[in-house]
């Protein structure tokens, strides 16, 4: 155990054509060594850009992620990553698609072959492994996804609205799946989700971050016993919780936009000098 | 096909003038006309490759060279397919019409000697024989790499 991953201070502008837009803004918690952690939170506030930085595939504009007490500077090989829309190569087979990691990293045919075989059985694609992508169902190709993001042997799995594009029956037995090779490989999984069941289910801590630029409103542990029933009592309230909190925050976003709007009514109305009985006094 | 509007063959007087009636100013002509289909074409490819499988190659720390020749390559082959073979098409047509006109020797002029000339018989075998080439390329090359983009595309 101890601190895997720490994310400290980190803030994201993004330079637009006309003004900043603020994506992150001082987002800091930790996670620990296998860990499984799901960062819920309005649509639109940055989630995927804060997994992303994790990734290595974006870069904070302040402070830091840091892996093994290292500072994240790019994609690194012990992180790996599993993708919303699945991210395999239409051209290649499933086992291609598997391989492809191990290819990157130069690993003789043979041998990469037999790994990436015992991790198609692992998700349950043995038959599969010379089928296109197009000859899948969206939960088998997610599962090809998963198998390649494992063949390298990461200690950090990245899933990015991993079972969002799935069907619902499908997606469930996956969850299950990922939890049992969570409990297995003892890896530290990150989950960005818009699901909050879903991120309850899987997650040893949900991080509920705030609307734009998101920082951290409040972060849940989850002490269930898995595998986990989501008609369970402390889940439905720990839903409830959270939910609530989601609400809170939304609404407080819809009324500080209100309020945003109505004070450019009133430079509008200042503008035209127009004096108006029923404006509110400035 | 040239900048979108302008028909390539309408450069042809001025290629005639600088490079004289020959193959240097057909083959020039050819290029011009064959250089657009496959430009635009790989350019609509590129475009739509997901911004997804660039953060794929990322992640698994493909190198540049890798990324060109595993990822973007083969995700802009089937655009790629057709670009070529409308260049072909295209080609076909330029280089008979350019035969004709400017009386380069060629399987054009014959067509057009055997035919003015009334030996009708000779200028339908030729053109039948240009036929079947384009047939036998079209099928032999054309459709073997499209059989596999089909494949998985």
């Amino acid at each position: 155990m101890g601190t895997h991953v720490e994310l400290d201070n980190v803030t994201k502008f993004y330079e637009g054509q006309e003004k900043q837009l603020h994506a992150l803004h001082e987002v800091s918690f930790n996670i620990e060594r296998g860990e499984f952690v799901s960062i819920v939170g309005p649509s639109g506030c940055g989630k995927s850009t804060l997994l992303k930085i994790m990734a290595g595939l974006d870069t904070p504009s302040s402070g830091e992620v840091r892996f093994q007490g290292g500072t994240v500077r790019g994609p690194h090989s012990k992180i790996s990553m599993v993708f919303q829309a699945f991210g395999l190569f239409p051209w290649r087979t499933v086992l291609e698609n598997v391989e492809y990691g191990l290819e990157m990293r130069k690993v003789p045919k043979a041998e990469r072959r037999e790994i990436s075989r015992q991790y198609l059985e692992m998700v349950g694609l043995g038959g599969y492994e010379h089928m296109y992508p197009k000859q899948l169902s969206g939960g088998m190709k997610q599962r090809a996804g998963i198998a390649r993001a494992l063949t390298v042997e990461p200690e950090v799995v990245l899933m990015d609205e991993a079972f969002s594009a799935i069907d619902e029956v499908t997606a469930d037995v996956l969850r299950e799946e990922v939890s049992e090779i969570h409990k297995e490989t003892g890896k530290t999984f990150v989950l960005v989700t818009h699901n909050l069941a879903e991120a309850i289910e899987l997650a040893d801590k949900v991080v509920v971050l705030s609307s734009r630029p998101a920082k951290v409103k409040k972060i849940f542990p989850v002490e269930i016993e898995r595998p986990r029933d989501r008609s369970h009592s402390v889940f439905i309230h720990l839903h409830k919780d959270i939910l609530q909190l989601l609400k809170e925050e939304l609404e407080s976003t819809i009324m500080r936009h209100r309020l945003k709007g109505i004070k450019e009514l009133h430079t509008l109305h200042d503008m035209e000098g127009s004096e108006r009985a029923d404006a509110p006094p400035k | 096909m040239l900048f979108g509007a302008l028909p390539d063959l309408s450069l042809l007087p001025l290629l005639v003038l600088w490079f004289g009636p020959g193959s240097v100013a057909a083959v020039i002509m050819a290029s011009l006309a064959a250089f657009f289909p496959i430009f635009f074409t790989i350019r609509e490819g590129t475009k739509n490759i997901p911004r997804e499988l660039y953060d794929v190659t990322t992640v698994f720390k493909s190198d540049r060279f890798s990324t060109f020749t595993k990822m973007v390559l083969p995700a802009i082959s089937p655009h790629m397919f057709s670009g070529l073979r409308l260049a072909y098409d295209f080609d076909w047509e330029i280089i008979i019409a350019i035969e004709i006109a400017t009386r380069v020797a060629g399987i054009g002029s014959f067509i057009e000697g055997t035919v003015t000339a009334g030996s009708l018989e000779s200028g339908f075998a030729a053109i039948l024989a240009i036929a079947l080439l384009a047939v036998v390329v079209d099928r032999a090359f054309f459709g073997t790499l499209e059989s596999w983009a089909r494949k998985w595309a």
